[in-house]
């Protein structure tokens, strides 16, 4: 079987109600929160399409004013290289510590050389014990 | 004496803000057009259908507002998507 389909729904908001419409599918959803749309259409997914081997991806697309596509994909982007830089930040302090420890150094004299306060160090020293006890 | 007992008919425009009526119209044209409808009744604010053929094909898939009243626009796109079915205004005839 190839790939996973997937259909688009476009979303938007009128009063208090977010409205969807579904591509393929006659009518719309309704729901008070983005939160309780998201969930109303994950429920109703694998019903409505039933006679496929698997229910599509949902393809959501916002229109809201003054807020375009591009906006929302250019955020997500940003939090995917945040969380990219946050995850190489983490790996290369515990690096950095475990090096620097190992030439017997002190945990304020680590911190000083990395710019980071002394508890900061005890913490990464702490959560890698941690991570080798559980792993 | 009343209208109906005289030979007028009465009104066969459907409430377009009454979720009964619209869902009635629906299962009374689907049976019609022998096709069998499977309604899933497991969201608060809408039922989702599913229209089957005889030879057990998906012809049309529905998301039916439980308050059409509030949602005027997605009684208007339920028409629009089911016209090619049971034709156009099937809510109003």
């Amino acid at each position: 079987m190839g790939a996973q389909d997937s259909v688009d729904v476009h979303v938007t908001k009128t009063g208090t109600l977010w409205l969807a419409t579904v591509q393929g599918v006659a009518g719309g959803m309704s729901a008070r929160s983005l939160k309780e749309l998201h969930g109303d259409i994950a429920e109703g997914f694998p019903f409505l399409f039933t006679d496929r081997d698997q229910p599509p991806v949902p393809v959501f697309h916002y229109t809201l004013p003054g807020l375009t596509e591009d906006d929302l994909n250019d955020f997500a982007e940003l939090q995917r290289r945040a969380a990219a830089i946050a995850d190489d930040y983490t790996r290369t302090a515990r690096a950095r510590v475990d090096q620097l420890a190992g030439l017997g150094l002190s945990d304020p004299d680590i911190g000083e050389l990395l710019g980071l306060s002394k508890q900061r160090i005890q913490q990464i020293r702490t959560s890698r014990n941690e991570d080798r006890q559980t792993a | 004496m009343s209208l109906v007992s005289k030979g007028y008919s009465l009104p066969r425009v459907v409430e377009r803000d009454d979720y009964a009526a619209i869902r009635d119209r629906i299962t009374t044209l689907a049976r019609d057009h022998g096709l069998r409808c499977d309604w899933a009744e497991t969201t608060r604010r809408q039922r989702f259908l599913l229209l089957w053929d005889a030879a057990g094909r998906v012809v049309a898939r529905a998301i039916v507002p439980l308050y059409p009243g509030e949602t005027p626009h997605v009684v208007d796109n339920l028409e629009r998507g089911l016209a090619f079915l049971f034709g156009d205004d099937w809510l109003e005839d």
